[in-house]
């Protein structure tokens, strides 16, 4: 199960400002249905997101030293992710992931140490991307007004992640359950993409908060 | 009440019929009001009203009425709402009746009943095909004439206030995507949908049931309509299947997409709130099910547009579903059998039939049998040869015709009716299948076009597919669902087809042109007569195309659904040809008028495109920021003070005011938008070496390095400084144009010319905030900023890269120079972005900092002569750009090989020059052509031009340019003229070194 | 819109893919020593085929990798996809291979 509670508790250490910060107005908005609303958005902030990759003979090196130093092994197989948030690792290219968690500790730094020795590269993407969580009964209408692949429970479960255009702009889509993604875009897009999104929840009525 | 409502429409029958007699809705049509009922189409409570004449023809101004009772009617096109909602051409057969709906008939003047613009009909024999191009086109007047042509032979007229709806996109995916919601689309839903593949189910109109929901049917027994409803809860009982009404499938494009509108409020006055309008489906189905029916066809006679002529269909709709009855006294004309039926049908719903005219020399059928028992009049072997009737029908003429059908062979006489019901057979639909790639081949046992060899993965059932009966629409409906289920892995378990109690019928016979004089119209939207047709052929158009171009057949916003064959069928007689060696025209998108709303969905004003805004993107609003998008970003392109507003006046001084306080003092500028790329892995040095022409091997850590990078072809392809920040990790900053680009060049290089490079590549733009801090005391600003870093001149040299803390924050430190001043570049993580820039902007205060825009840095460029788009146009190599010295011989370098090709070093190639005007204050143009001599005649030798201008240097005092000219520097001196021809201008300029500012550096290395 | 089957993400819509070009062209394997012609051919020459051809893409909005496609230039028709090292032609008699999507989009 996803983890909103901690993850929105988190707490900023450095005193990180958010792509979106003064855009989120809390409260319910939109169409009112009996049913509540029918999306419910998040911003995750502040995340460490770390990119980390490797090369040829690497890429083993790399799997066993990811797996002793965060309890997790990156995921083989393309388009899918692992872990219940602390962290998630998810696949975002051959031979590449992103390592995604509540900013609690240098992950940067505790990834370097334990990856570069290795041979792999370590990039700090933390501050390069906003993440917004969709939750609710409408979250895949959504996600079919913004970007074109297939949405149905069938054919996204939870587990796989998706790269690809979002309202028109680079977006990756991670399924945590069946109602429930996390969605990350480039940091400067966070506001226009939050706009697209909350205009295309209106119908169904959304939740900011 | 009640009674007064049912004598407020007077053509209402009293019981029967879809509507919802609870449930009535009052509406206006031409001002006037008029009441109808839930359910009604706008079309079907006018004619409850007795409202015939709905319109006037496009060309002749003909008075029309409703012709159809779907989506092929030509006629009677109103424009519907008011305000920013107002909408023309919209067909009163598909707009759903909502309480307080207000339309007007359109194209006439000054109103319907009276119609000035009639004169064109009395004109007519001047209007034939191609009039308007024969005798205006080219002529010198054509101007003059074309206002008042296009006034006379309009549609209706648009708006130019803004649409208050919002409207949607969605994209979907199914396995079998079913079109048509009548008995064969109903059949392959089911079919396909209970064997467990997603199946979507489109239906244009607001129920499922098609043609059954106009005809009385029976199936198993039962009126068919409740085998309908029972369909259409099982079909609601399938998760896997959605069925979605008020939408229309209008275009199939490759991969399998089918394009669908949804019209989810156009059935209410106004939309809920927070409620969509429409929404534009983009749907990827692995099989399409084609169900779309058949559109019934006109029969071409003198007189055939008067209103009360109507297709036998749409009375038999409008009598069955609607309870309205089209007319009180009508005559039935057909080739078909239909023509008994629809007798029976308004029969029985009171309208007085006076004959069926059969123009087949023998009627057919159960159904005819029944018609004569009714006492319904049938003659065979006869044609309707001419309709008669101010604003309305009144009589029509009939007479014996020949077997052949192309003479009359006998007296003539009048019956008294006011509807006139015709059916000249029926053509499938097969627009999708033709959007499809798809050729439709000729049927002549139906004599129509139907769908041939499938290009995509489609097929079609029902109608649409040819197969006329019910009971065979409902097999194939079902054979040909199951058949798409099965084709993609599924295993559809059989249904059962319920049994239909329709008669044997005979087979038509085709009849495309009724003979006698006068004229006869093959298409009404357009008004275009058959004589037209024959006119087309004399003159050689005798191609589907050529016709359809020549006299507009089939061009309006119908597209021909219910002209086209008889059109093409009318040219093949001419020809002596068959139908199928003329063929038909080709299909496309929209099946549909779709509306532009639709089309751009909410990709409309700041959402056109999504907008990228840098860290401090609020600092620089709260502080008179001026935007300027640069590609996606807004950057700030000057900041306001108090008083100023955005005429050009203020903006200059703005400007002005930036260059000199950053030049005399200390300024900074958000340059987050420049690409960044970090780079890792053992060959990272191999890898730079291969990508810049210089070299970069012996760049130590903590040390920026310029670069210039080519294209394969020699041509310069971007610039920018890489820093080297680790043993193997160097960080790469491009240009804000090309951030993407150049990222895609390393990565092809790394994946497909040299997968053999250890090397990793990232885009770490969106990760750090960039500001630019620049001017003599951007060292001391510096200095108070940062945490334990020692930046004097020895420690932080020119080039030198450092590791800081600003503000607590981690920091990279570059100290590199785009402006020509003492300058350091900030790199933060984003977050931390507007912290750091309020802390630097805090402790520079005492030393009078300002920030400054996109303007104040280009102007300061120009001045320090730095090369950037204008220059870097793609067409300039580093030669011209005199940077030609950087080039490393000692390595290869991708453009190295294609860079000293003999036309790149042919020396009368334009080179970088700074350009001032003689008379110190003209402003030259980017773009103007650099010229020898301003009075020279035409051809006139172009020596460059000019790629970048500052109107004003601040320093200088006066406008500066950089350019490229023949000759280049060995110029320098020299005056040429920059002409700007279409602002007639030319300005005398003078060539000068393009560094105008600080030539030796002294101020970059202070 | 046509779609191409990415080595790794599966069949996506074209327009998440960036044309990159002519994926017959070899780039010369020792540059100094390809000649001013052989640089010309690589650069400047393109065949304009009519039918199956190979060309080279990025999933530019995905993940990034550079696909080779086998592409028919008449009708747009993906005949089959593979790594940039891969040649979709050699061997291939009868109708081309398709690769299956190895993960990505179910239908
Ligand atoms: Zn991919």
């Amino acid at each position: 199960m996803p983890d909103s509670s901690t993850e929105a508790a988190g707490v900023a250490p450095l005193g990180r400002q958010s792509a979106l910060s003064g855009m989120i107005r809390p409260g319910d908005h939109g169409a009112a249905d009996y049913r509540g609303p029918g999306v419910t958005i998040t911003e995750r902030h502040p995340l460490s997101m770390v990119q980390i990759e490797a090369r040829g003979p690497e890429v083993a090196v790399m799997l066993e030293a990811s797996n002793a130093v965060l309890g997790l092994r990156p995921p083989q197989a393309p388009n899918t992710s692992v872990g219940d948030g602390h962290p998630r690792i998810l696949w975002t290219g051959p031979n590449r992931w992103l390592v995604v968690e509540p900013e609690s500790r240098d992950l940067d730094t505790v990834l370097q140490d334990a990856l570069i020795p290795g041979g792999a590269a370590v990039v700090d993407l933390g501050h390069g991307r906003a993440s917004l969580r969709l939750s609710g009964r409408s979250v895949r209408q959504i996600l079919m007004k913004g970007a074109g692949l297939d949405w149905h429970v069938r054919a996204f479960t939870p587990g796989m992640c998706a790269q690809t255009t979002m309202f028109h702009l680079p977006a990756l889509i991670d399924c945590r359950d069946e109602s429930t993604f996390d969605i990350y875009v480039a940091r400067g897009f966070a506001v226009s993409f939050l706009e697209s999104v909350t205009q295309a929840a209106a119908e169904y009525g959304y939740r900011l908060g | 009440m009640i009674f007064n409502r049912r004598f407020d429409q007077p053509f209402r029958l009293a019981e029967g019929g879809e509507i919802d007699r609870l449930a009535p809705v009052s509406f206006r049509f031409d001002g006037k009001t008029y009441q109808g009922y839930l359910g009604d189409t706008l079309a079907s409570a006018l004619l409850a009203n007795g409202v015939r004449l709905v319109g006037r023809s496009f060309k002749y101004h003909r008075p029309r009425g409703i012709y159809s009772a779907g989506p092929e009617e030509p006629n009677a096109l109103v424009e519907l709402r008011t305000g920013g909602r107002h909408e023309p051409n919209t067909r009163a057969t598909m707009i759903e009746l909502f309480a307080g709906l207000d339309a007007r008939s359109q194209n006439r003047w000054p109103n319907l009943l009276l119609d000035v613009m009639q004169l064109n009909a009395l004109l007519s024999p001047v209007f034939v095909a191609g009039f308007y191009y024969k005798t205006f086109m080219g002529m010198p007047g054509w101007r003059f004439y074309e206002h008042f042509i296009r006034k006379a032979a309009g549609m209706g007229s648009g708006t130019t206030l803004s649409d208050p709806d919002s409207y949607d996109k969605m994209h979907t995916h199914c396995d079998v995507l079913v079109i048509g919601g009548g008995p064969a689309g109903i059949a392959a839903a089911l079919a396909a949908g209970r064997s467990g593949a997603r199946v979507m189910l489109l239906e244009e109109s607001d129920a499922l049931g098609g043609r059954l929901r106009s005809e009385r049917r029976n199936l198993n027994g039962e009126p068919a309509m409740r085998w309908v409803r029972g369909a259409a809860a099982a079909l609601e009982a399938l998760d896997t299947v959605t069925v979605m009404t008020r939408t229309t499938g209008f275009g199939y494009y490759d991969g399998n997409v089918i394009a669908a509108v949804e019209r989810i409020s156009d059935h209410l006055a106004t939309p809920p709130e927070h409620a969509v309008r429409q929404r534009l489906w983009h749907i990827r189905a692995g099989r399409v099910v084609i169900a779309a029916g058949a559109t019934e066809r006109p029969l071409v006679f003198t007189g055939n547009d008067r209103p009360g002529v109507m297709l036998a269909s749409a009375a038999r709709t409008y009598v069955n579903r609607f309870a309205v009855q089209p007319g009180k006294a009508a005559v039935v004309f057909a080739n078909n059998d239909d023509c008994y039926q629809t007798a029976l049908d308004l029969h029985r719903a009171g309208i007085e039939v006076q004959a069926v005219v059969d123009s087949r020399p023998d009627g057919h059928g159960a159904a005819k049998q029944q018609a004569e028992t009714a006492g319904i009049e049938c003659v065979t072997g006869a044609a309707v040869i001419a309709s008669h009737g101010y604003l309305g029908l009144n009589s029509v003429d009939i007479a014996p015709i020949s077997a052949d059908g192309l003479t009359v062979t006998g007296p003539v006489w009048q019956l008294s009716c006011d509807l006139l019901a015709i059916s000249g057979g029926w053509s499938p639909n097969v627009h999708l299948h033709s959007h499809a790639g798809g050729r439709p081949v000729y049927d002549p046992g139906i004599a129509a076009f139907i769908p041939g060899p499938s290009r995509q993965a489609e097929r079609s059932a029902g109608a649409g597919a040819g197969t006329l009966g019910l009971a065979d629409c409902l097999r194939q409906g079902a054979e040909v669902g199951a058949e798409a289920a099965t084709l993609l892995g599924f295993t559809p378990p059989a249904i059962e087809i319920p049994t239909s109690d329709e008669p044997a019928t005979g087979p038509l016979k085709a009849l495309w042109r009724v003979p006698g004089p006068g004229k006869k119209y093959v298409d009404l939207q357009d008004d275009v007569t058959s004589s037209d047709v024959e006119l087309a052929h004399r003159e050689g158009y005798i191609s589907v195309e050529h016709l359809k171009r020549y006299t507009t057949l089939g061009m309006g916003t119908d597209q021909g659904k219910t002209s086209n064959m008889n059109g093409h069928a009318i040219m093949a007689e001419e020809r002596g040809d068959s139908i199928e060696d003329v063929g038909t025209t080709m299909f496309r998108p929209p099946y549909n008028p779709i509306s532009l709303g639709a089309i751009a969905g909410r990709d409309i004003g700041m959402h056109f495109s999504p907008t990228r805004r840098s860290a401090m993107h609020d600092w620089h609003a709260e502080n008179g920021a001026v935007f300027v998008e640069a590609g996606q970003w807004m950057r700030p392109q000057i900041y306001r003070r108090d008083g100023e507003s955005d005429v050009k006046a203020d903006m200059d001084r703005a400007i002005s005011r930036e260059v000199t306080e950053t030049r005399g003092g200390v300024g900074m500028v958000d340059v987050s938008t420049l690409g960044k790329i970090d780079i890792q892995g053992p060959d990272s040095a191999e890898f730079l070496n291969r990508l810049y022409i210089n070299g970069w091997k012996t760049l130590p850590v903590g040390r920026a390095r310029y670069g210039l990078m080519l294209r394969e072809d020699g041509i310069v392809f971007d610039d920018g400084t890489t820093s080297r920040v680790g043993e193997n990790r160097y960080f790469m900053t491009t240009t804000t144009a090309n951030a993407g680009p150049v990222m895609s060049h390393m990565e092809e290089y790394l994946q497909v010319h040299w997968p053999e490079l250890n090397v990793k590549v990232v885009s770490v733009t969106e990760q750090w905030a960039a500001m630019a801090l620049a001017g003599p005391k951007s060292r001391d600003v510096l200095a108070a900023a940062v945490e334990g870093l020692d930046v004097s001149n020895e420690a932080l040299p020119f080039m030198g890269v450092r590791e800081t803390r600003i503000a607590g924050v981690k920091a990279r430190v570059f100290r590199i120079s785009f402006s020509g001043e003492l300058a350091y570049e900030i790199n933060v993580p984003a977050d931390h972005g507007r912290a750091v820039w309020e802390r630097v902007m805090a402790v520079g205060a005492e030393h009078g900092i300002i920030p400054y825009g996109t303007e104040a840095m280009a102007i300061m460029r120009i001045e320090k002569g730095h090369v950037a788009g204008g220059e870097l146009d793609g067409r300039t190599t580093a030669d011209d750009l005199g940077l030609g010295r950087m080039s490393s011989s000692k390595k290869e370098y991708i453009g190295r090989r294609m860079a000293d090709r003999e036309g790149f070093l042919d020396p009368a190639r334009p080179k970088f020059v700074g350009l001032v005007p003689v008379d110190g204050k003209s402003r030259a143009r980017v773009g103007s052509v650099l010229v020898a001599d301003n009075t020279m005649q035409p051809p006139v030798p172009m020596l460059g031009h000019i790629s970048s201008s500052a109107y004003l240097s601040p320093t200088l005092g006066h406008p500066i340019s950089l350019g490229l000219v023949e000759g280049g520097m060995s110029r320098v001196g020299e005056t040429v003229w920059a002409m700007f021809p279409l602002r007639d201008e030319a300005i005398e300029v003078r060539i000068v070194d393009p560094v105008f500012y600080d030539k030796d550096g002294e101020r970059l290395h202070a | 819109m046509i779609r191409i089957n990415c080595p790794y993400c599966g069949l996506r819509g074209h327009d998440e893919f960036s044309y990159i070009g002519d994926a017959t062209k070899q780039r010369p394997a020792s540059p100094a020593d390809a000649t001013a012609a052989e640089w010309h051919d690589f650069v400047y020459i393109r065949d304009n085929p009519r039918g199956p051809h190979q060309e080279i893409w990025q999933h530019i909005q995905g993940c990034r990798a550079f696909v080779r496609v086998l592409r028919n230039t008449l009708t747009h028709e993906v005949l089959a996809t593979g790594l940039p090292q891969d040649d979709l032609l050699a061997g291939a008699s009868g109708p081309a291979k398709t690769e299956e999507a190895k993960t990505g989009e179910a239908s």
